[in-house]
């Protein structure tokens, strides 16, 4: 086996010192009749070389221009930032109970806090979670165990729809109604009920900007309302500050992580002080070592599982450190003005490229304020997108399947702005051969 | 030759520094007006660092943490094995790494194939008849093999099913997802020799009960050899079993537990297959369930569905690490691989067990459990071990498993070779021996640590998880 | 370790002071608890108004490590609260049977604390544990 570092004179060596004839006599603790008698049909062993080369030969080309969004951007990442995350002290390390030899990975959760608070402009962080769908459900539970008398959580009918499942399989457990807020047709906001802040509503989940790219805000929303707001679009927040809200969470792949087919990404969570206690997911604090030097914990573990168990605030173990490892390297190396300019790169990127779909005819959907994406409505060139997959182009994501016939869902970063002038020739040559 | 103890990177940051700039600005592009009200706030006070900075913080922060590929890192029920760079290298290449999974489905017909087979490879190993990749991490997929018992009894109409059986032993992950499903968790008692009885769940075995979730070997190492006969008893009483699979790193051709009486169960491919723990995740939680909670299964295309726990089809970067550990090793190396973590388990168990108290003595398989009876000087488990990080190693797991006073969980793992055991054993032995000879020297240990001891009253008491300039002085 | 005489005790570690009459009582943790528990930091109990059952749970103590129920040594409702104590969970390791009670109690059943443990019976019920170690 290619990663053992016992040799067969090992073995008998150590047989010898447990007392045992044979490694199976080690496994006579599982009863015969329990055994496994036939070996698996797994396919190996396989050698590197053989590996690399049978998957070379399955891989297909990507596309050369992709402006897909939906909750996952393509967007630039420094090439230090995997060079710096592929340290093995970073990738092998475990979490990090033992402060004392883990002060790294501590450190670096202290800062993605601290990154996240300022990105949310709300007081206190966690140390990240799976992904967006499920920050976005453990601060719909967490508002639940502060408003315990609630058995509604309304949700913007503009939250990413695999989001909204995601909400609606925990929520179908747990005695709670899940209740669509309808959009305004013309500008795509949200329209949150007066009821909103009644008692027996959980929380008020919006999205911004929206799952159609609309940006949203809360100030409308009635007093003593518990509001929620989710960004899959983390880079929006270097220059449109979120909605004010009792929780901002979402998703940090926008920042550092790549695609990888949806996962693994980070999420994030960030709410008021107030909450602390009750907020779930890993948290790392600032403190001293017997000394008295700076030094870095877990802290408040007691509402996490290992310790609280049946009582713990989420049932969350593992949560997403290298990912937020990442984001942290990412954030640290563009900095304030780097965020804000890759920002303002996608946001013009998402205009020149409208104005050119508008020149051919198609028009925008909505009216409300975008940041990167919008959908955009096609009847008027029905065939376009097709022609421009067939050539490598994916003009963002058809919403036919979402009931929406005709209609796309486009995003641009950074590096389509790169290659601006390439994408729309590409488009208008493809528009014009019809 | 030692650097300066890294603070975080704000200390290093300013207003003016460099930023990094993705690419050329267009001053055509950048004529275009953005109609939207922008924040007024600074972007809450950050600033730049610079990258030859931000590369040399990060690299210090690296080296503050202990590692897998620098030692052992022996910790009980995590099964800390090395990390193959082959998987990371594939996982890294653009056509694995940079693919949306909105794409059209000829882009992804490779990532589809990949993932069938690993589902395929995972449901041949541990003999479920199904496999969802769908979950996040392992807490994940206990989670969703809870929400799918329920949704199981509640389309037998069994809604008062409430119950679940949760041993002592057990990871506090388990009572936490069933909790979170609204179940009533109970907690059952294994025997003194660390195995639990048909006997002691007897009297739960009504219509009450839900499911009992075991984890097998258990938290202990040691096999639970009722394992079917409490299975018999659970099924015939209208309940389900779950079983963590932690530990699945003791099972591969050894045994099935979808075979042997479990119905679902969940994957650490974090742990067994070798993807990397990266400091607390990204984790995968695929789980193996058999026919009959199918049509309740994430994706199962049933209307008794319990719907997406994820977006996409989970961690993706994960399957296709854990795919290629599979195929380089084959289902004969999977089996090499349980029985040398076996035989190193049991090779540390043989050596220690002469210098600490085994509170447990069954036949243990991939990991052993200590404590710290015995102990001269009122040394605790704690104490040995912090003063073990002195010797080069990461201390065990300590104080779990929680029915195990003062524990002290040792899973070395089947990349580990003897001669890295044999000086595990030897620091273990030293440090027992300063137990007695030097207790105050143990109680202030680690002595050669970036930081010694840590304050985590005060941590909790004064929390400070954000760092803000104005503060700091 | 100190076990005063006119306390009655549960064998999780609570005390119950009930006055004269019979009428209200002062409840708290042992000293023996508040050793077991170390490095406490966060203590929650009831609001005034609410009431406890015995036996039920009525709050919860957290040191960094642990979280313990506080389990009701008695029925009634609570009249006070001591948020001094809450502010400053120190007072539990200097006085924990006097400046650090947790509540005070409108006793709704006299007879309930007479299935309280005495001081001796608590003593033993201590000493039973530890030797289970």
């Amino acid at each position: 086996m290619r990663y053992s570092a016992i040799t067969p004179n090992d073995r008998k060596k150590m047989l010898q010192r447990i007392g045992a004839t044979s490694v199976d006599q080690l496994l006579a603790g599982v009863p015969a009749a329990l055994r496994t008698r036939r070996m698996p049909e797994v396919r190996g062993p396989v050698p590197e070389a053989s590996l690399l080369a049978e998957l070379e030969d399955g891989k297909i080309p990507l596309p050369r221009i992709a402006l897909t969004g939906s909750g996952l951007y393509n967007h630039f990442i420094a090439s230090t930032v995997a060079s710096l995350a592929a340290r093995s002290e970073w990738v092998t390390s475990y979490t990090p109970y033992q402060p004392e030899v883990s002060q790294g990975t501590l450190r670096m959760y202290y800062e993605f806090q601290t990154y996240v608070s300022m990105l949310t402009g709300q007081e206190i962080a966690n140390g990240g979670m799976y992904d967006g769908s499920t920050a976005c459900v453990e601060a719909v539970l967490m508002a639940k165990r502060l408003r315990p008398k609630g058995r509604r959580v309304l949700a913007s009918a503009a939250l990413n729809p695999q989001y909204r499942a995601v909400l609606a399989t925990y929520l179908k457990f747990q005695d709670v109604e899940l209740v669509d807020m309808a959009l305004d047709a013309t500008s795509g906001t949200t329209q949150v009920p007066l009821d909103a802040g009644a008692e027996d509503v959980i929380a008020v989940v919006l999205q911004s900007p929206n799952w159609l790219g609309v940006l949203e805000s809360t100030t409308a929303i009635a007093p003593g309302a518990f509001r929620i707001v989710v960004v899959t679009e983390a880079l929006s927040m270097a220059l449109v500050k979120p909605p004010e809200a009792d929780v901002v969470c979402g998703e940090m792949q926008s920042l550092g992580i790549p695609l990888q087919l949806g996962g693994p990404t980070a999420g994030f969570f960030a709410t008021a002080k107030k909450h602390i206690r009750a907020m779930p997911g890993r948290i790392v604090g600032r403190t001293v070592d017997r000394n008295g030097i700076e030094a870095f914990c877990i802290t408040l573990a007691t509402r996490e599982q290992f310790i609280r168990r049946e009582k713990a605030t989420s049932n969350i173990c593992t949560s997403s450190g290298l990912m937020c490892l990442r984001s942290a390297i990412h954030i640290s190396l563009m900095g304030r003005k780097g965020l804000e300019e890759a920002a303002r790169m996608s946001a013009r990127a998402a205009r020149a490229f409208l104005a050119a779909l508008e020149e051919l005819g198609l028009r925008r959907v909505y009216s409300g304020a975008f940041f990167n994406e919008f959908v955009v409505d096609c009847s008027a060139r029905p065939e376009l997108g097709a022609r421009l997959e067939a050539a490598g182009f994916l003009l963002g994501i058809p919403l036919d399947k979402h009931g929406r016939k005709h209609q796309r869902l486009i995003a641009l970063t950074e590096l389509d702005y790169a290659r601006m002038s390439t994408i729309i020739k590409e488009l208008k040559a493809h528009a014009h051969a019809a | 030759m030692r650097t300066p103890l890294e603070s975080v990177i704000f200390h290093r940051a300013a207003p003016d520094k460099e930023w990094l700039r993705a690419c050329s600005p267009d001053a055509h592009i950048d004529s275009i007006v953005l109609d939207f009200a922008g924040r007024e706030d600074g972007l809450g006070g950050m600033e730049q660092v610079g990258e030859v900075e931000v590369v040399r913080h990060y690299t210090r922060l690296s080296t503050l943490n202990w590692d897998i590929d620098r030692g052992l890192y022996p910790l009980g029920s995590c099964t800390m094995k090395h990390n193959p760079r082959l998987n990371e290298a594939v996982a890294a290449d653009p056509a694995y790494a940079a693919v949306h999974p909105e794409w059209p489905p000829q882009y992804l017909v490779q990532h589809q194939r990949i993932m069938q087979e690993l589902a395929r490879d995972l449901a041949a190993l541990s003999g479920f008849d199904e496999v969802s990749l769908l979950p996040a991490a392992g807490a994940h997929g206990e989670l969703t093999a809870v929400f799918m018992i329920r949704a199981y009894h509640l389309a037998r109409g069994q809604k008062d099913r409430n119950v679940f059986l949760i041993p002592d032993s057990a990871h506090g992950t388990n009572p936490a997802s069933a909790a979170m499903c609204g179940f009533r968790c109970v907690q059952v008692t294994s025997g003194k020799d660390g195995i639990l009885r048909l006997e002691s769940i007897k009297e739960h075995l009504n219509e009450r009960l839900a499911a009992i979730m075991i984890t097998n070997p258990n938290t202990l190492g040691v096999f639970e050899e009722e394992f079917a006969s409490i299975a018999d008893a659970v099924h015939t009483a209208g309940g389900l079993v779950y079983m963590d699979g932690a530990n699945f790193n003791a099972a591969m051709g050894v045994f099935q537990p979808g075979r042997i009486g479990a119905d679902v169960m969940h994957f650490n491919l974090h742990k067994t297959f070798t993807t990397p723990h990266g400091g607390g995740g990204p984790g995968s939680g695929p789980i193996g369930f058999n026919r009959n909670l199918a049509p309740f299964a994430p994706a199962s295309g049933d209307a008794r569905s319990i719907g997406p726990v994820k977006t996409w089809f989970g961690q993706w970067g994960m399957f296709i690490r854990a795919w290629v550990y599979i195929r380089t090793l084959g289902a004969r190396g999977l089996k090499e691989v349980t029985e040398d973590a076996v035989l190193n388990a049991n090779y540390i168990r043989a050596r220690l067990e002469k210098v600490l108290n085994l509170p447990i003595k069954t036949p243990t398989l991939h990991e052993v459990v200590f404590n710290d009876k015995d102990l001269p000087n009122k040394v605790i488990t704690l104490d040995i071990a912090k003063r073990l990080i002195d010797y080069g190693f990461h201390p065990p797991t300590v104080y779990f498993p929680i029915h195990v006073h003062g524990a002290l969980m040792i899973e070395p793992t089947e990349t580990e070779s003897l001669d890295e055991l044999d000086r595990f054993c030897d620091a273990m032995e030293a440090v027992v021996a300063e137990a007695a000879s030097n207790p105050e020297h143990l109680k202030l240990a680690p002595h050669t640590t970036p930081v010694s001891r840590v304050d985590e009253v005060k941590a909790a008491k004064d929390t400070d998880l954000v760092f803000r300039p104005a503060a700091r002085n | 370790m100190n076990f005063p005489t006119d306390l009655k005790y549960t064998d999780k570690d609570e005390w119950a002071r009930v006055d004269a009459a019979g009428s209200v009582a002062w409840i708290g943790i042992t000293a023996h608890a508040v050793e077991q528990l170390s490095d406490l930091v966060f203590l929650d109990l009831p609001e005034v108004g609410k009431d406890i059952q015995q036996g039920e749970v009525f709050g919860e103590i957290e040191s960094v490590k642990a979280v313990a129920d506080l389990y009701a040594p008695i029925t009634g409702e609570v009249l006070e609260r001591n948020d001094a104590l809450v502010e400053d969970l120190s007072i539990l390791k200097s006085d924990p049977y006097g400046k650090g009670w947790m509540l005070k109690i409108r006793m709704e059943k006299v007879s309930e604390q007479d299935s309280l443990l005495s001081p001796a019976a608590y003593q033993k019920s201590v000493n039973d544990r530890s030797a289970g170690h």
